[in-house]
């Protein structure tokens, strides 16, 4: 199964602006399959190292936190909270569709089991599933440009009659001269919206263009959100070996 | 034979007295069956019901799955079932699959109970797919679709028609997931089944686990539990020829189930013999006062020239065809409600009417059973206790002298 | 009067065999009746205690919403239990318990098992007034002050989590601030409940360590409360709502509907035992009243015609009956009564098994005993007194329209 948001915020943990650093061609504008199969293909052969801060609101309290991040293609990724200094050290590392969380407070390794796959992935608006879905959008979803101006795209991608998918449709809004995405909108299928994914704060790292603050926003739950910030963020980096096993969890 | 035709016309002669103890045997009998035929019916019920929605009479699995549940441990039960389905004496047979995983709306996920059934096979007979459970849209008739508890489907905010995404380990240990659309909502009162059922056919569950084919559970349907013993080594046999696979009886496999119904037995039993020494007891009385009372009686026909064994002989011709006649009457009364008590049933929903049930359904009919070893047993008991309460008192009174009894 | 008394007595104590047959059927009725009653009574009662003994108690008191969707915000003041608490002779304990739900796992393993729990934090002075939970230890010992870091795992919890006495778990879940909470526990003891889902989900640790666990410092979920009496939980709940604020007051009926739902079906069951043991014993009194006064129409019909008016002979029967069935229905009632209050104290073993019986939510404790009851006692008491009475009105009748004569014939 996929969970598209998943897309997005991976591709934010890992690199964020990889999904769209292809250079735009010259002449033909790709067509919106083209143009999301670009993301997934670039994407997967990446590695990244980030630092990134993460601040949650709920309705009953708030939580900033600092994170370390590391990513390579779409199935590793590991991630260490850096402050507050009460969580330091608490990792949480994913391999293919198998995650573990590690405590240093209590200096412990724990596999998460499918039935805790929908529980909030650090207090944050993600799950633990979200981290872990593979993100095979192309081939789940039907693309169709909805609007288009000079600048800017939206695309809608509706999921194919029998994908394994929960939403109605998303909606993509694409910046076209930068090629980067401004914001996600996920609808259940009477067309609600159920959450919203905003990004901006364009910076150019490596030489590509990418958001470093995306924004999560849950629809049904008024004033909550979930924001990340990249503070440094490099691409094709070589990382140590043997940076996705358990043991490196705990260093 | 003479015996009997004196014992007749003396309790012809004295119909009143004969009236008083006749009730009091066949009143006791008939109250002390009834009970247990209450009781018999009742627990004939939740075993019936718990095998069809459970085990059935015998249940096949494979050999670790009744003490570990992994979803890997499954049995080729599209094999099993054509050979056990043409046994002879095998009424029904049920296969299915339990798969842990959690059920995804747009909107939230629970964890839930993948129940895979083959739901036109067991439409009919199984509880769970009542049609009166249904609270909204139809069982699953397609091997996209699923229904889901009523509390799940608030939870997840979906409706009929909507679709869902199951998320299961499959056989390999490996993530599977699969969209359904919901076909139905299912509301029980069960706590368990409306928070945390999802089903779905058996079909869908196996392709998802990558096991077609397969199930946990094979469910054999017999005449009844009686059929159980006779049948069992035959159906292990069936059992045997696929791998790591046995059948059990309902008692193993639903060891709870088992362990309630053998309390229950053991509570009916319980009532069931303070009920009987109670009416024992009346009946006890009634005959010893009957005796006691024709002292006068006995002096009389011994001063005829009657020796005292044949007075004694006619007492217990008395009394036998008393507790006779009695236990017939008894057993009659109670075969005559019992007609009506086990096919229509005691209604008692006029008991529930006033109160709130919290949305839970339950049958308030209850209907009566009936076991042929009790009427036997409490009949020949109160036979015996007629015969030998008036044996008792003869002997007494037979001890006076006649003159003096004469005189009493 | 005195005279109609003393000649009754003295009828009475002539045939002492037969006057002491028919009482002492009716006391032996009376009393095997209120055996019964309370037997039946205890099946129910019990069920109850077995049900909301074990967890959920017999009302809660809780944040308004909590039990909705167990909030982990959704918390109370852990410092001041609410004085509606306090003061209510009916409220026999209560005990403050924080929850929370966790993945549990034991060794240092990445590959072990793990498995979603529910953590109760619980102090084990307060559970001990409100919960039999610290009874059903299958090992080990129980939570005790000061033994911070031990935990209780339901027996099927241990298996799947492949943990045994002195194992270490750990614990992870998520705190109220939303940061990662976590704890390294000692199994202490292992629980035993007979409850399937309590046996698989459940954990019990010490309070203070789950407040500070889960970020909850002097907050708590609930409080569970025992009541003297839990058929009238529902009651309870509504006045002491009405003298709570910013609580809210839940009831087991409303925690447990299902549950609640099965009692009033085995209320029919009981009102079945009830009455067909009611008629038992009037079929019983019936019976053996008649057949004595049958016995006795010729000794009547002689007092008849030595010049006892037919009205007085009435009299005399039905208070001869009466005087009966009282003493009877004394003996009688002191017999059940201390037979029913012995069944209490020392039930009868009725299931092989040690552990009680779960199904869909009822639990059956495996032992049988009574549950004596005013009414259980009064009313087969009252019902033999008035039999008695009621039953000598139709030979008396009878005799009344009867010339002696005829009734001398007759015998």
């Amino acid at each position: 199964m996929i969970h598209p948001r998943s897309k997005w915020l991976m591709s934010g943990l890992l690199a964020i602006g990889l999904a769209f650093a292809a250079p735009p061609s010259a002449d033909a504008r790709p067509d919106a399959k083209t143009l999301i199969r670009q993301v997934e293909t670039q994407y997967q052969s990446a590695t990244s190292h980030s630092v990134f801060r993460m601040k949650v609101v709920t309705q009953s309290w708030t939580r900033e936190m600092t994170l370390e991040a590391w990513g390579e293609g779409r199935d590793k990724m590991l991630s260490k909270i850096l402050t507050p200094k009460k969580d330091a050290g608490t990792a949480t590392l994913k391999v293919g569709d198998e995650m573990w969380n590690y405590l240093p407070k209590i200096d412990r390794l724990m596999k998460i089991p499918s039935s805790l796959m929908g529980d909030r992935w650090m207090g944050s608006h993600l799950t633990n599933d979200d981290l872990v879905k593979e993100n095979k959008v192309d081939e789940l979803y039907t693309f169709k440009v909805a609007s288009e101006t000079a600048r800017e795209a939206s695309i809608v991608a509706t999921p194919r009659p029998d994908a394994a998918v929960v939403w109605g449709s998303i909606t993509y809004r694409i910046d076209l001269s930068r090629q980067v995405p401004l914001d996600v909108a996920y609808f259940d299928e009477d067309g609600e919206l159920v959450r919203t994914i905003t990004f901006d704060q364009l910076r150019t790292v490596n030489g590509r263009t990418i958001p470093t603050r995306m924004r999560y926003v849950p629809a049904d739950e008024p004033g909550e959100y979930t924001e990340m910030v990249y503070e440094t963020i490099e691409f094709d980096r070589p990382l140590p070996k043997g940076l996705f096993s358990v043991r490196s969890l705990r260093r | 034979m003479i015996w009997f035709r004196i014992a007749w016309r003396n309790l012809w002669r004295n119909r009143r007295r004969t009236s008083i103890q006749l009730a009091a045997i066949a009143g006791s009998l008939f109250l002390a069956l009834f009970y247990h035929h209450i009781a018999v019916g009742m627990y004939a019920d939740m075993i019936d019901d718990g095998v069809r929605s459970g085990s059935g009479h015998v249940g096949l699995y494979h050999k670790r799955y009744l003490d570990d549940r992994q979803v890997s441990d499954t049995i080729p039960a599209d094999t099993l079932v054509p050979l056990l389905s043409q046994e002879p004496g095998v009424e029904a047979v049920y296969a299915r699959l339990n798969v842990p995983g959690l059920l995804r709306s747009s909107r939230n996920s629970r964890p839930a109970l993948g129940m895979g059934l083959d739901i036109a096979r067991e439409a009919a007979h199984n509880i769970l797919l009542d049609p009166k459970n249904l609270v909204a849209g139809s069982l699953p008739d397609s091997p996209a679709e699923v229904a889901i508890g009523e509390v799940l489907a608030q939870e997840l905010q979906v409706k009929v028609g909507k679709k869902v995404v199951w998320m299961a380990q499959d056989a390999q240990g490996e993530m599977a997931s699969k969209l359904f659309k919901v076909s139905g909502i299912l509301k029980t009162g069960v706590k368990a089944v409306d928070s945390g059922t999802v089903l779905a056919s058996r079909e869908a569950l196996a392709a998802l686990i990558g096991r077609e084919g397969h199930a946990h559970e094979i469910a054999v349907m017999l005449e009844g539990p009686e059929a159980i013993p006779g049948m069992l080594p035959r159906l292990k046999a069936i059992a045997s020829q696929a791998e790591a696979t046995d059948a059990y009886p309902w008692q193993k496999a639903m060891p709870n189930l088992a362990a309630i119904i053998e309390w229950g037995n053991s509570e009916t039993r319980m009532i069931v013999s303070i009920l009987f020494v109670l009416v024992g007891i009346g009946t006890l009385n009634t005959m010893l006062m009957s005796v006691m009372e024709r002292t006068r009686e006995f002096g009389v026909i011994r001063a005829l020239g009657v020796h005292r064994g044949s007075i004694r002989v006619m007492v217990m011709a008395e009394a036998l065809v008393l507790g006779l006649a009695g236990s017939v009457v008894g057993v009659a009364l109670t075969g005559l409600l019992g007609l009506y008590t086990s096919t229509v049933g005691m209604d008692f929903s006029a008991m529930y009417q006033d109160m709130d049930m919290g949305g839970v359904a339950l049958d308030p009919v209850i209907r009566t059973g009936w076991d042929w070893t009790m009427v036997l047993g409490l009949s020949l008991g109160m036979i015996l206790l007629s015969v030998l309460a008036s044996l008792y008192p003869a002997q007494r009174a037979l001890a006076i002298r006649p003159a003096d009894a004469i005189r009493k | 009067m005195a005279f109609m008394t003393r000649m009754g007595f003295r009828n009475l104590w002539r045939n002492k065999r037969r006057t002491l047959l028919t009482m002492s059927a009716m006391a032996i009725a009376t009393a095997l009746l209120i055996v019964t009653l309370g037997i039946t009574e205890s099946v129910m009662v019990d069920s109850v205690d077995n049900a909301t003994g074990l967890y959920h108690g017999h009302a809660k008191v809780t944040a308004p919403g909590y039990l909705d969707g167990r909030d982990m915000d959704l918390t109370l003041d852990a410092g001041a239990k609410p004085p509606a608490l306090e003061s209510d002779p009916s409220v026999l304990g209560a005990a403050g318990r924080v929850r929370g739900f966790a993945l549990l796992s034991a060794g240092h393993d990445s590959d072990s098992l793990s498995q979603p729990a529910e953590l109760l934090g619980v102090s084990p002075r307060e559970e001990e007034a409100v919960s039999a939970l610290s009874t059903r230890l299958a090992a080990g010992s129980n939570l005790a002050e000061g033994r911070l870091n031990d935990i209780l795992l339901g027996t099927t919890l241990a298996k799947r989590l492949g943990a045994s006495l002195g194992s270490e778990v750990v614990a992870m879940g998520q705190a109220a601030d939303g940061s990662v909470a976590a704890e390294v526990f000692t199994v202490a003891g292992l629980l035993n409940s007979g409850d399937a889902m309590l046996d698989g989900s459940l954990a019990l640790a010490p309070r203070a360590t789950l407040q500070r666990m889960f970020a909850l410092d002097g907050r708590l979920h609930e409080w569970v409360v025992k009541l003297s009496n839990p058929k009238a939980s529902r009651d309870w709940a509504k006045q002491t709502q009405a003298r709570v604020t910013d609580a809210e007051v839940t009831s087991w009926e409303r925690m447990l509907p299902q549950m609640a739902a099965m009692m009033r079906q085995s209320g029919t069951s009981k009102v079945m035992t009830s009455v067909i043991f009611y008629f038992a014993v009037v079929l019983v009194t019936i019976n053996t009243m008649y057949m004595a006064q049958l016995e006795r129409l010729r000794e009547f019909a002689v007092m008849g015609a030595i010049g006892l008016k037919p009205r007085r002979l009435m009299a005399l029967i039905v208070l001869e009956g009466l005087m009966m069935s009282a003493i009877a229905a004394v003996v009688g009632g002191l017999a059940g009564t201390g037979l029913s209050f012995y069944l209490m104290e020392h039930p009868i073993v009725m299931s092989s098994s040690a552990e009680s019986l779960t199904m869909a939510g009822t639990t059956l404790s495996t032992s049988m005993r009574s549950e004596p009851s005013w009414d259980s006692i009064l009313f087969p008491v009252l019902l033999m007194m008035s039999l008695g009475g009621v039953l000598s009105l139709f030979p008396a009748w009878k005799l009344g329209r009867l010339r002696p004569v005829d009734a001398l014939r007759e015998v």
